[in-house]
Parts: C-alpha cells; structure tokens; sequence
C-alpha cells in the first residue's frame, strides 16, 4: 500500500484543517502498525497494547502541529511510544497482566543450553534502555522486525552507512550486557 | 553455554500477528473523535456563564495568592470584599489575561457556583488589556524560585513520574 511521503502529512496536518482527518489517519495507516509491535514487544497481550497505542496517538495528535522536526517522524513517534510504554509498565508494575498472548522468543539452536529465554528476554530490554536513541531504534528493527537497512534508513531518515555502524556497535552492548548479568 | 558465544544469534524473535488494517483505521478515528470532543474552545467563543466563572473563580485564586504574599501583616480576619477593592481593576484584568487558561474548569466551576457573578465582570474580559501586572510578575518569580529538587520532591509526593514530564522537553 502507498503511503503519503511525511512532509505531505505533516502539511496536511498542520496547513490546512480540512486534511487533518486524512493526515492523521494516513500518519496512523503509516506507522501504526509499527509502533503496535514495538509496544506488544514489552506488554505481550493486545489489551494493553492497544490502550497504551492510543495513548501514544493522543499524544501525537496532539503535538504534531509542533513537531520540530529534529528527527524523522518515525522517530519521533517511536520515542513517544517508547516512554509511554515504558511508563506504562512502572505504572501497572503491581498489577502486572497475567494476559500474554503467547512466548515471542524461541531458541533457535537447541544443542546450547540457554537460561530462560524470559531472562534473557528482560536483559535485552534493559540493555536497549540504556542504549543511546538511534542505537536503540536501530537495533529493534533490525533485531526485532528484522527490516532491511535500506527501509530503516528511509524510516528515520539517517544513512544506511551510519545505521549499521550504530546496528552493530548497538548488538554488541546488547550481547555483553546479556553476558555481564549471567556472569559469563 | 560460553562466553564466545553469540547469545542474540541463537535466540528468534516470532513477532505477534498483526491486528490489521482496519485496526489502525478504527484507533486512528477514535482518537480523532476523543480529541475532537475535548478541543479548547477559544476564549471568545466561550459561553459568557463560563467566561463569568472563570472570572469569578480567577479573582478568588488570585485573592488566595494575594492573602497568602500579605500574610506578615498579622491580620487575623481577611475582609475579602475589601482586599479585592484594593486591587486595581487592571491589575486583576491582566493577571486573569495571563492565566486564565492554566485553570481547571471543574475547579473553576466548583469555586464559582456559590458566587455571584456581577454583570460588569462579563464584558471585561474580552476587553484588550495591555497592563503589566507586577503582582503576577512577582508570582512568576516566585515559581521561579522553587528549585529542581523541591520540584522533584513534589512529583515524588504526587506520585507523578518525571518521566513524563522529560517527555515534554522533545515534543
């Protein structure tokens, strides 16, 4: 499906208000599914995710007409779905959901023995934390969403170049963080 | 398992199924409708009760500031009506000018519905005001004053992340 280039959007957004149903829908039609996965990657159940993804498009709707333009749209809409997952998660910590739709990690290589994935699982998202922005966007879908260099560069609007530069460096915090917290 | 080996390398991530197409469109008009049915409504376009309470409920905060800057002249019985005809009219108009907008309207609504809104009050506001009121001013600075620490010490208090307000600074 064609999708509006993001300037389109963002002048239909902000120039002229009879477009700017067409312009969030179409920015939603865009991205939506994206930032669905990213989140689902933390919360595991479609529940929550779908009340933490509209709150994420609440704030998007809400901040568009300033965006700064700083960073891709993508980007951007991927940070605000980030915080507000991760908010989420520190907010719902006691009552944490017991609704995983299924286990998203699986061992490939069965002759190594690997501690529980959900570990491993944990280590990963804490490394990403701690990772810097485009690092952290870059390793997760190249890792996760397993997309090509070419469409992450068009999705955050940085150079392929730089972006398995950023990938690579990105997977090696990951992996020796992994490897600190299991003192291997 | 050892340290050579490549941990990321061994692990698949299976991503969930996608809700669809017609998922996004459906979310994407819910929140237009959600925001749709809280837009702000302009000042001048708002129903002249609501202008009245918000006046009324503007001067009554705008009293509490006052009282409480003023509270080392000892006077232990506060004369509302007094302190208020003190005030310069413009003082009170450009401090409500200013702020009108940082204030809650249930809040506004609840401390307004016992007043009774004088008639003059209504007009005024949508009157230009071009006065710099030195007591907002000195409520600013006073904001000002507060340092990050006791800020952050308030957000503990309240229970409200910081993360949410950083969140703020890249929007």
């Amino acid at each position: 499906m064609e999708h509006p280039e993001d300037h389109e959007i963002l002048d239909w957004f902000t120039q002229h208000a009879s477009l700017k149903e067409k312009a969030f829908t179409s920015l939603t039609s865009k991205y939506g599914e994206r930032l669905y996965f990213h989140i689902h990657r933390y919360l595991k159940n479609h529940e929550d995710t779908n009340d933490v993804l509209q709150n994420v498009l609440i704030k998007v709707y809400r901040n568009l007409d300033g965006f700064n333009q700083d960073s891709s749209l993508f980007t951007w809409m991927y940070r605000i779905a980030t915080n507000e997952t991760l908010n989420y998660i520190k907010a719902n910590k006691r009552h944490q959901s017991t609704s995983i739709d299924q286990g998203f990690f699986q061992i490939q290589d069965q002759t190594n023995e690997l501690p529980d994935v959900l570990l491993i699982e944990n280590y990963i998202n804490e490394a990403i934390a701690l990772l810097p922005e485009k690092q952290a966007v870059v390793f997760q879908l190249r890792y996760f969403d397993e997309l090509p260099f070419a469409e992450i560069s068009a999705l955050t609007s940085t150079s392929e170049g730089g972006l398995k530069a950023n990938y690579h460096i990105a997977r090696q915090k990951v992996e020796d963080f992994i490897k600190l917290k299991l003192n291997l | 398992m050892n340290k050579d080996q490549d941990i990321l390398s061994k692990l698949k991530y299976q991503k969930p199924k996608s809700p669809g197409p017609e998922y996004f469109e459906q979310i994407a008009m819910t929140v237009i409708e959600l925001e749709s049915s809280n837009k702000t409504i302009p000042l001048f376009k708002r129903p002249v009760l609501y202008i009245g309470l918000s006046i009324a409920a503007s001067i009554v905060l705008f009293f509490g500031i006052y009282i409480g800057n003023s509270s080392e002249t000892g006077t232990d019985t506060i004369n509302v009506a007094q302190e208020l005809s003190e005030l310069e009219q413009d003082q009170v108009l450009a401090y409500i000018d200013k702020n009108i907008d940082d204030f809650d309207v249930e809040l506004i609504s609840e401390f307004a519905t016992d007043l009774e809104i004088h008639e003059d009050l209504i007009p005024v506001v949508t009157e230009e005001v071009e006065v710099t009121l030195n007591n907002a001013s000195s409520i600013d600075e006073k904001i000002d004053e507060i340092n990050s620490e006791e800020i952050l010490q308030y957000l503990k208090e309240q229970g409200i992340d910081p993360n949410d307000i950083e969140e703020l600074e890249f929007i």
